[in-house]
């Protein structure tokens, strides 16, 4: 009787889990949504009768941004190919942080068949 | 007793609930292909930029891995791309749209071309996103946006707010798109997923020249089969990389909210890190492929 208990309890604790699992396939609903079948239709879109609401300028205080780039220097030792640098700097007064990297790419590639150094201080660039 | 071992089994179950709920998610919006090419990487994906966050030619990059690009200061234009997008290639539709975009602290997705104030810039809701892509097949909205959690927030799902105090949101010289009045997100097909932690997102800059000569041989293969040139720098977020390699680290939800507004923003060397493996990942998929093909080239001697 116990093993017969155990058993089914195992076979309980199994269902279970996979239960649980795979009650994640279903929880992609929406805020205050659900998903539907692909099937189902709807009327939204391309009626013209039912454009997306498009609204003008709204006025918002001015601002300066910043950018610095600096420094792509990029340089091929490959005898027939002439060393290339390339600098560029821009420097302006930041406001909204939104992009605030300094970006040093060098690349040294001194065969351009199999082996390539490179370093790098990443221009990064952030999606605020 | 009974009932207190049917309470404990439960409490051990429900956490695996969450566990895999990234890659449940990823397994949906865009499923592993292992054996794809370079070509085939971006297959059934759409993928939009801002352009102050993109590097000339970008979009040529990702046409020649096989995504649909699109890249913009119009939401309208961007989505009447999509829309023809989708009815042009009926064998690559676009099921699965990532937004390489701004959040604006939070209150609506922004594409712009730069940051003065006359600028292209425009915005829209989450909302009419939904509305705007399903008819024509799109199934999941990946928001790659910073915060992109507070853009679900109820009072601005469907509408967004003119004057929400925030001076990144700047002027929208190219409008607003807003869901209209008849939309019912809860009869809407789309699932939008976004990062887990409400953050700031990167897009980091990589040079061509950074990949291995045999993977840059395997990219101009791949952009002639498109028909585009490839350009020498590429912009990819973390997310997206994060995304295509299947990090575990990577934490996606859909279906909440969140109200805080985060300043948290991951590290250089975390960056230039998540940077190293999508290098690593397309030099692997390269060598992978040119390997097959001098195998199979080999036994048709």
């Amino acid at each position: 009787m116990k093993r017969t208990s155990l058993i089914a309890l195992a076979i309980f604790c199994v269902a279970l889990y996979g239960c649980a699992s795979s009650r994640d396939y279903d929880d992609t609903a929406q805020p205050s949504s659900a998903t539907i079948a692909e099937t189902e239709s709807t009327t939204i879109a391309s009626d013209a009768s039912t454009p997306p609401n498009l609204e003008g300028t709204a006025p918002v205080t001015s601002s300066t941004n910043s950018v610095t780039l600096t420094n792509t220097t990029d340089t091929l030792n490959q005898p027939a190919t002439p060393t290339t640098t390339t600098t560029t700097t821009t420097t302006t007064t930041p406001t909204d942080q939104s992009m605030t990297s300094s970006s040093t790419l060098s690349d040294t590639d001194t065969t351009q068949d199999d082996t390539t150094t490179t370093t790098s201080t990443r221009q990064r660039m952030r999606k605020d | 007793m009974k009932r207190a071992r049917f309470l404990l089994l439960i409490v051990l179950a429900l956490p695996a609930s969450g566990w895999d709920r990234t890659e449940t998610l990823l397994a949906k919006a865009w499923p592993a292909a292992p054996y794809a090419g370079l070509a085939e990487i971006g297959s059934s994906i759409g993928i939009v930029f801002s352009p102050d966050l993109s590097v000339p030619g970008n979009c040529r990059f990702y046409s020649a891995l096989g995504f649909a690009c699109f890249e913009s200061a119009d939401w309208l234009q961007i989505l009447a791309d999509v829309h023809a997008w989708n009815l042009d290639h009926p064998g690559r539709r676009i099921r699965t749209l990532i937004l390489e975009t701004h959040g604006t602290n939070g209150h609506g997705l922004k594409v712009q071309k730069g940051k003065a104030p006359d600028d292209e810039r425009s915005y829209v809701s989450v909302g009419a996103l939904q509305e705007v892509l399903e008819p024509v097949g799109v199934r999941y909205i990946i928001l790659s946006a910073c915060n992109s959690g507070r853009l679900l927030r109820p009072e601005i799902y469907l509408r967004l707010n003119r004057d929400p105090g925030d001076k990144l949101f700047l002027p929208p010289t190219r409008g607003i798109i807003d869901a209209t009045p008849e939309f019912k997100p809860d009869r809407n097909a789309i699932t939008v997923i976004t990062p887990g932690a409400s953050h700031i997102e990167n897009t980091l800059v990589g040079a061509l020249r950074e990949l291995a000569p045999a993977t840059r041989s395997a990219l101009q293969t791949a952009a002639k089969k498109r028909g585009v040139k490839l350009p020498k720098q590429f912009a990819i977020s973390e997310m997206l990389i994060q995304m295509l390699l299947r990090d575990p680290k990577l934490e996606l939800r859909t279906g909440s909210h969140v109200d805080e507004l985060s300043k948290e923003q991951t590290s250089v060397d975390t960056s230039e890190q998540i940077f190293g493996t999508f290098v690593a990942h397309l030099n692997f998929i390269a060598a992978r492929d040119d390997r097959a093909t001098s195998a199979t080239a080999s036994a048709a001697r």
